[in-house]
């Protein structure tokens, strides 16, 4: 099988605006790095939670969205596929550098943070210095009052009249003794207790380093930034071959091999508009057919999801929800595509006519040689109809294999957790199941590290810190999980 | 657990449209027990929402219930609910039978927070209880006093009601509203839910669709229900989240004693939650059995088909021939004769019954019935 599609590092980001400007604060990053590769001929699952960012994707790789960054190749020879991947090499390293750079400066940050926040603690802990300084103000004090007295003592002692006042002066300096010893004792106590003020200049050795480190982090990244890896033929092949750059007619001319189908065929098929009308649209668009040639195909096509010549003047709120969701499905057919995105196409149809509408789908794959990408959050859907499947959470591919690998066998805590609460039509099968808590974190700020580790159960110290890249576990199965790669 | 908490019996529906007289409901007949889960499963459009929505009278025009009974029993009495004043369901309402609504973000008003709309439930139903808390403490004033034993006297009395309308003389209703918030909290703190004082001060639109749907949970078993109403309470969720609430109402029917009559279409919630099963098709129940058997032992055409066509890996996906039919002008007989692979000349003309054929198995079909006659 050869490579129909190539989708590399591929962002998404959507801008959030604020502020009376306009300006832009923040991103919602729906897709962020992904890679993909779909073969011809294959039919290939996307699955996640609502909000995980795979309609993004599918919109993306069809260019309704123009992607932030990264790359989508379609159908590109394997010989100018691999020159390609040799040129962007020293611009995948630098990428990755660069990538790795900021999350080791994310977490920097925050460790930067968390130490003056102790740091600052500390120093408002002066209770202590305070008693230290009143301590020795008194000691000096009375020493050189018990010293003045000794004095008057000794004067005394030489002329014995006034044995009254030398009692007095006794049974003072007896009690000065007894202060100055407890005093004393007391100030070495607190000298002693040197633990605080060691943290302190410890969290201040700490902080140097950090400090200097990011500043070095910094600097390299600003390095890299300004390092321009340009290549003239690796640009003419992009320009070529990379539909993320596409515009205009070529754009145009592209999407007659790249289609999709919605989710709900309600909204997705004009209510104003003929049966007709609607199939015949991007002949009309794509000025492939005209005249009574444009009937005839409308026709067959019809014929061939399993509609006939006589729905051709109605509209569509008068058809049932299956048979909305086949005019959908004609009209994306209808300019003989390589390549369908299938959007949850089955979501809002019938469990009786959702089985129809699959076997449709399978059938007109067979017939017309098509390529899929089945998005969709329903797992047993998926494991039924496609062959490859990857899992996304958060914008990121957790997780890509072989369909039955992937259900057999899944690996990562997240995929393990998502496939153990897809409820099982059997009662006998009632089982204690790996219940996730929380929900989805937004993705606008999402987790550092790898971004399911606030909700995984094995989470270790590595997760919150380093992003784990996916990595082949065997036959194309790939995770992206830390305690794969350990 | 064998006692009839509540029993449909021939009930039927219509709805008056444009386009003609959808028969929704055909002389419809179930009964709940106490303490069980009772799933209704269908596709779209065989009645099992309208079902729920009946038991409670609150069908939307332009249906109309046009005859049968449901009857529910409360302190030994048995009351049907169709014949009763809008009065008297309104104490039932929230209080005997609750609801759970398919989409929280709609059945929550998103102009009120959280806390509002439980109180709103809990000083409905628990006023008097929560009047003679109130009136047991020793530091009230005597026009707070007064007002109080109006309201336990008459809830709707006229001066309280004016008072409450009115900025700062209104403030009388914060001692018994603090105790409704307290309840509210002990209500969310069972649920587990994170830091229960701010989730009250929250408004819909800033929760998640699963905390909402949490919330809608606590409003509806504010008051202890003895039946609650749950109609695809998870169909809008995600899988991880709908686990979550699964495992929620389960906990909480084991805490709460009541019964749920849960309504959804996918067969795989029915095996995780229900001791009983419905099946419905096109306005009739055809199946009702225990899921242990209704999953082994499937009578029912329909009930074959619909178990059929859950997709399983490895198998091609079987499905029911045709589409479910127009209720306006629904198949004589039995409804699903046209899609049905063993129909009879029978099915065509004559619509069978509900028939008891082993303990706890009923079918609606002619292919049993026979054996019988």
């Amino acid at each position: 099988m050869s490579r129909l599609i190539e989708v590399r590092r591929v962002k998404q980001y959507y801008p959030i605006l604020g502020g009376v400007l306009r300006r832009k604060v923040a991103d919602v990053k729906a897709v962020d790095n992904v890679d993909i590769e779909i073969e011809k001929g294959e039919c290939f699952g996307l699955v996640g939670e609502s909000g995980c960012g795979k309609t993004s994707l599918a919109k993306t790789i069809l260019r309704l969205l123009k992607p932030t960054a990264g790359h989508i190749y379609y159908d590109v020879p394997s010989d100018v596929l691999e020159r390609i991947t040799k040129l962007e090499a020293p611009e995948v390293a630098r990428d990755m550098e660069l990538e790795k750079i900021q999350s080791q400066l994310k977490v920097e940050k925050i460790s930067v943070s968390e130490l003056e926040k102790r740091q600052r603690q500390l120093k408002a802990d002066k209770t202590r210095s305070q008693e230290l300084k009143k301590i020795q103000s008194q000691l000096k004090a009375i020493k050189a009052r018990s010293a003045e007295l000794e004095k008057r003592q000794r004067q005394l002692k030489a002329d014995t009249t006034q044995s009254h006042e030398l009692e007095k002066i006794q049974v003072q300096l007896k009690a000065d003794k007894a202060s100055i010893l407890e005093l004393e004792k007391r100030r070495d106590q607190l000298k002693a207790d040197k633990t605080i003020l060691e943290e302190s200049k410890k969290i201040d050795v700490q902080l140097k380093d950090v400090k200097a480190k990011s500043a070095e982090l910094e600097k390299r990244r600003r390095k890299l930034k300004a390092q321009k890896i340009k290549s003239s033929e690796l640009e003419k092949l992009r320009n070529q071959y990379d539909i993320g750059r596409h515009h205009g007619k070529k754009l145009n001319k592209m999407r007659r091999k790249i289609q999709i189908v919605y989710q709900d065929p309600t909204t997705s098929l004009d209510p104003r508009m003929l049966v007709k009308d609607i199939v015949a649209e991007p002949l009309t668009v794509q000025k492939i057919a005209k005249g009574t040639k444009v009937q005839e195909k409308v026709i067959d096509i019809l014929n061939k999801v399993g509609l006939s010549g006589s729905h051709l003047y109605r509209y569509a709120h008068e058809f049932s929800g299956g048979q909305r969701q086949r005019i959908a499905v004609a009209r994306a057919l209808v300019l003989n595509p390589e390549f369908v995105i299938l959007d949850e196409p089955t979501s809002a149809v019938d469990v009786s006519v959702r089985a129809q509408l699959l076997n449709l789908l399978q059938d007109l794959q067979k017939e017309f040689d098509l390529t899929y990408l089945f998005v969709s959050h329903d797992l047993s859907v998926v494991e039924c109809i496609s062959n490859r499947v990857a899992v996304m959470y958060l914008g990121k591919i957790v997780e890509v294999g072989e369909t039955a690998q992937i259900y057999k066998n899944p690996l990562h805590p997240y995929t393990v957790a998502l496939f153990s609460s897809v409820p099982i039509p059997d009662p006998t099968a009632r089982r204690e199941r790996a219940v996730l808590s929380g929900d989805v974190p937004s993705p606008v700020n999402p987790p550092s590290g790898c971004r399911f580790h606030p909700r995984c159960s094995k989470a270790m110290d590595v997760c919150k810190r380093e992003e784990p890249t996916l990595v082949n576990v065997g036959d194309g199965h790939k995770v992206a999980c830390h305690l794969i790669n350990a | 657990m064998e006692k009839n908490l509540l029993e449909i019996k021939d009930l039927t529906l219509n709805f008056y449209t444009y386009e003609g007289v959808v028969r929704a409901l055909d002389r419809v007949n179930l009964e709940v027990k106490e303490g069980e889960t009772l799933g209704l499963v269908g596709e779209t459009g065989c009645g099992k929402s309208v079902t729920g929505f009946s038991i409670l009278d609150l069908v939307p025009p332009p249906g109309y219930i046009e005859g049968g009974k449901v009857i529910f029993e409360r302190k030994d009495k048995r009351y049907n609910l169709l014949d009763q004043k809008d009065s008297f369901l309104r104490t039932i309402r929230g209080k005997d039978i609750s609801m759970i609504f398919q989409d929280p973000r709609s059945a929550l008003n998103p102009v009120y927070t959280i806390g509002d709309q439980i109180t709103e439930v809990l000083l409905l139903h628990r006023r008097v209880e929560f009047c003679k808390q109130v009136l047991s403490r020793k530091d009230l004033t005597r026009y707070e006093r007064s007002l109080y034993m109006k309201m336990l006297k008459s809830p709707s009395s006229l001066t309280v009601r004016i008072l409450s309308a009115i900025p700062i003389l209104n403030r009388f209703k914060h001692k018994i509203e603090a105790l409704a918030r307290a309840e509210a909290i002990k209500m969310f703190k069972t649920m587990r839910i994170p830091d229960p004082e701010r989730f009250l001060r929250s408004y819909p639109h800033e929760l998640s669709g699963g905390m909402a749907q949490r919330a809608v949970i606590g409003i509806a078993l504010a008051c202890g229900p003895k039946i609650l109403l749950a109609d695809e309470p998870t169909t809008n969720l995600d899988v991880t989240i709908q686990l979550q609430i699964l495992n929620l109402i389960k906990e909480l029917k084991k805490d709460f004693h009541s019964s749920i009559i849960y309504v959804t279409h996918d067969m795989g919630v029915i095996a995780e939650v229900c001791d009983r099963v419905a099946v419905m098709y096109a306005g009739n129940v055809v199946e009702v059995a225990d899921v242990f058997e209704l999953f082994k032992n499937p009578l029912h055409p329909y009930t074959k088909a619909l178990l059929e066509s859950i997709p399983r890996a490895g198998h091609s996906f079987k499905s029911i021939e045709g589409t479910v039919p127009s209720l306006i002008n629904p198949p004589g007989g039995c409804r699903f004769h046209d899609r049905c692979p063993y129909a009879m000349e029978v099915c065509i003309r004559v619509k069978p019954t509900l028939v008891e054929l082993k303990e706890g198995h009923f079918v609606h079909c002619h292919l049993y019935s026979k054996g019988s006659e």
